[in-house]
């Protein structure tokens, strides 16, 4: 004779008994065995006894003393957002329309690029008079001059700032290799 | 201020904390007022110890009424302040272990002395007043059976079946997938039927 494995209730078949939507196969299980009705019973004890649960109140002034350590955002911050807002859809109205402005007036736009390209190049231009001028003017320029006249000379400056400027590096990269040596455990 | 009490009382956790988004304190203090109670049972169901329970319960009003701003409307208002109740008790536990309060001494302790350790040593110290208030409280036997779970199985039976939460909800509160909150629920109703086996035997 084959023997059909009991099927006893689960934990969702109880709270479907609970919600009265126990299926018709549980329900007939449930009338058929007394352990699951005996769970089932003691389940829903349970569950009223805990709605039963009282529940507490804090002491008296328990908003008042929350109160007093909340910031309460006072309206003027909303109007503060609401300016800010404001502000930022001015900005794009204000690219937008400049944008709208300058596809309609190319000419007249490309003029005036052109009339401020040519006064930044004069202005530079200008500088460098300025500053090449400065130059010429002071006392150890003529010193300057000669010693860098004949080309021998000016050989051997710049041998010696080459070998100055490789001197430099040399050093440097000296200073920045970490050390070999084994860094004290610190016990962490 | 006033004329609006009226209104907010019968409004909706989302109205009221758009109210209190503009500003309005009667709309803070309405928020206290609605969950001042499920907040401070269920702290003090989780911690057994009235003043405690107090503090921690304004903690967690603070953290919700200065983050009114950080809120997504989209989830319940309920669920985060359930949540962050939740977090503060927990916390409280793992940091100083009350959990390890019970008469029974720790459910973790391993040894004969970790548990007397960790028991509750009645007659021991004289009894505060504010602990006496707790043990008349909490003291009838289901409560003592809800205080032996663990914190998670206790914080989740106290969620659906005292505070009426659904299964969903409790598992986003808590962050945890919705097989484990059935787990734990479960798990929790088995050991409180067979902690209150006894007083139905009694009953017979």
């Amino acid at each position: 004779m084959t023997q059909w494995p009991i099927n006893h209730l689960t934990a969702d078949d109880l709270d479907a008994f609970h919600s009265a939507s126990l299926s018709t196969e549980s329900l007939k299980h449930l009338e058929e065995c007394a352990e699951c009705r005996s769970l089932a019973l003691a389940d829903r004890a349970l569950l009223d006894a805990l709605a039963r649960l009282p529940s507490f109140e804090p002491n008296p002034g328990f908003a008042d003393r929350v109160m007093a350590r909340v910031q309460v955002q006072p309206a003027a911050t909303r109007a503060f957002r609401w300016t800010r807002v404001a502000l930022a859809a001015s900005l794009l109205l204000g690219i937008g329309a400049s944008i709208g402005w300058s596809l309609f007036n190319r000419g007249l736009l490309l003029s005036w690029l052109n009339n401020a390209a040519a006064e930044i190049g004069r202005g530079l231009w200008l500088g460098v008079r300025v500053l090449a001028t400065n130059l010429t003017e002071q006392p150890w320029f003529g010193t300057l001059s000669q010693a860098v006249s004949s080309s021998g000379r000016l050989a051997l400056i710049g041998g010696l700032l080459l070998v100055g400027y490789g001197a430099a590096m040399f050093a440097l990269r000296r200073l920045l290799v970490p050390s070999s040596r084994p860094v004290p455990d610190a016990n962490w | 201020m006033g004329e609006s009490l009226p209104e907010l009382t019968s409004a909706s956790d989302q109205e009221v904390v758009a109210a209190a988004r503009g500003g309005l304190e009667a709309a803070y203090r309405e928020l206290v007022r609605r969950y001042e109670r499920p907040v401070f049972s269920l702290i003090y169901r989780m911690v057994r110890n009235r003043e405690l329970a107090e503090d921690l319960s304004q903690e967690t009003f603070i953290k919700v009424l200065n983050a009114l701003a950080s809120y997504r409307p989209e989830y319940k208002f309920s669920s985060w302040v359930f949540k962050i109740a939740n977090n503060a008790a927990i916390d409280h536990l793992r940091r100083r272990e009350l959990d390890t309060l019970s008469l029974e001494g720790s459910p973790h302790a391993d040894t004969a002395e970790k548990i007397e350790a960790t028991a509750l040593q009645i007659g021991e110290k004289a009894e505060s007043a504010l602990d006496a208030v707790a043990n008349k409280e909490l003291g009838s036997e289901i409560e003592r059976a809800i205080a032996r779970l663990r914190p998670e199985y206790r914080t989740c039976i106290l969620l659906r079946h005292v505070e009426g939460r659904a299964y969903e909800e409790i598992a986003e509160m808590l962050n945890l997938p919705l097989g484990t909150v059935k787990t734990y629920i479960h798990r929790a109703r088995n050991e409180l039927r067979i902690a209150l086996a006894h007083l139905k035997e009694g009953d017979r």
